[in-house]
């Protein structure tokens, strides 16, 4: 009779711990599992940003005859250069985004829903 | 004259007469006090003699009206009282009254006949207990002790259970003294048997009941009887002998074997009637878990129903971006801006 007391005893203090402790454990559980793949493609629009802000710089340096022709081809070339990867990054990115995949699996349904 | 005179008084005066006759071992015991008690609705004593040299006290009566009579004396400390008498009219009895010398020595008293009933009554279980002391010595036991230590004549110890204990039959609560779990017997034994009978309360808060138990002297018999065939006994060798009706009630009986002084079983199979103040503050937990739950619900739903509404306002906007796009109403770079705010907004729909 102890024995099952003890028992009912502690299931009872195990199920107020669960009840007291479970926003706390599910909380933890929140942490978003897309966080990853967002902040590479916020970091990846931010640089790409920044190159087109350095083109319109060295436009403008071209333009008030800080640089000759040569050296805004060659620089501009560079900048080109590196736009392109920057905006050929991004598309992977987005293509190979899971959270892109959901969403656009989401927006296809809700599409065939009201058709 | 004189005679014809006796004769005359005695016919017309009726008288009976009693002769009470002490012995010790059959042996006639001299100046000895006899005292003579009525019973009535109020017992009276009547007189009292000193037995002569061949151990009787001889009491007259006068009158016709019946008596039933008892004779007591006391001897070597311990009083003993013979077996009631009726005298009515001019009857001549004779009545043996018994007395023993005294022993502090225990060693003829054996406990037989401990018979045990259990039965259910309300939150309690009853526990019922007969037993008899026999005394084989042919001397009565006296506890013997001194005033400042006391002596005893036999103890047992209950069950530690065991609660709201009533003596019966052969007990004198007054006389009684406990020691630690310990009753103590201190009142003197006669040769032969003596009956005690007790009655004890066990909770219901287990499904099985130890009765252990043990005397201060040998256990010769026991038995038990259960109130109820779901029930079961375990130990002292117990062996079923059959069933008995006892007020109503089927009793299924056993026989056991005590060991020595100690007397050891439990029953099993008892239901147990565990108090609502051991279940209330689980029910009340229970009862607010369930309650805090169920309050809980409806706004889950709502924020759900609420949660739904924002997801089709981003998923819309999400689509909106890309025909503006397709159309070439906004930038690459708008569009770019956009699409990942509307992603960090949609995360949280997708955890």
């Amino acid at each position: 009779m102890t024995f099952i007391f003890i028992l009912i005893a502690t299931l009872f203090l195990g199920a107020f711990l669960v009840f007291v402790l479970w926003p706390w454990l599910s909380l933890k559980k929140t942490k978003s599992p897309f966080a990853g793949e967002l902040l590479k493609i916020q970091a990846c629009l931010h640089e790409k940003e920044i190159v087109f802000e350095n083109f319109k710089e060295l436009e403008l340096d071209h333009q008030m005859g800080k640089l000759d022709d040569q050296d805004f081809a060659q620089l501009k070339a560079a900048l080109q250069a590196e736009a392109a990867s920057k905006i050929d990054d991004y598309d992977r990115m987005i293509s190979e985004s899971r959270l892109v995949g959901l969403v656009e699996q989401d927006v296809r349904n809700r599409q065939g829903a009201s058709s | 004259m004189i005679t014809s005179f006796s004769w005359l008084a005695s016919t017309l005066i009726a008288a009976a007469q009693l002769t009470v006759s002490v012995e010790n071992q059959d042996k006639p015991v001299a100046n000895q006090k006899v005292q003579l008690v009525e019973l009535s609705t109020q017992p009276e004593l009547l007189e009292h003699k000193l037995t002569n040299s061949k151990g009787q006290a001889v009491f007259r009566f006068d009158g016709n009206e019946p008596k039933r009579l008892i004779a007591t004396s006391e001897f070597e400390g311990v009083s003993y009282i013979s077996e009631p008498i009726l005298l009515e009219g001019d009857e001549n009895k004779n009545l043996r009254l018994e007395v023993f010398s005294t022993t502090t020595s225990k060693a003829g008293l054996v406990v037989e006949n401990l018979s045990t009933l259990l039965t259910r009554q309300d939150n309690q279980y009853m526990v019922s207990q007969n037993f008899s002391i026999r005394n084989d010595s042919g001397k009565t036991v006296v506890a013997g002790g001194t005033e400042q230590e006391p002596g005893e004549v036999f103890r047992f110890a209950l069950p530690k259970a065991a609660f709201n204990v009533q003596y019966g039959y052969g007990f004198d609560r007054s006389q009684l003294r406990f020691d630690g779990s310990s009753v103590v017997y201190p009142l003197s034994i006669p040769p032969g048997r003596s009956f005690f009978s007790l009655i004890y309360a066990l909770d219901r808060i287990r499904f099985y009941a130890d009765i252990n138990q043990s005397f201060s002297i040998p256990i010769e018999s026991a038995d038990l009887g259960l109130a109820n065939a779901a029930w079961s006994v375990q130990g002292s060798k117990a062996q079923p002998i059959g069933q008995k009706i006892l007020s109503d009630q089927e009793v299924q009986l056993y026989r056991l074997t005590p060991q020595g002084h100690r007397l050891n079983f439990r029953i099993s199979g008892l239901d147990s009637n565990i108090p609502l103040s051991w279940w209330l503050p689980g029910l009340i937990f229970i009862l607010l878990m369930v309650t805090s739950l169920l309050q809980k619900d409806p706004g889950l739903r709502k924020e759900k129903e609420e949660e739904s509404a924002d997801k089709a306002k981003l998923l819309k906007a999400w689509r909106e971006i890309q025909l503006l796009k397709e159309k070439k109403l906004i930038s690459a770079s708008e569009f770019e801006k956009r699409q990942l705010s509307l992603l960090q907004e949609l995360e949280a729909f997708y955890i």
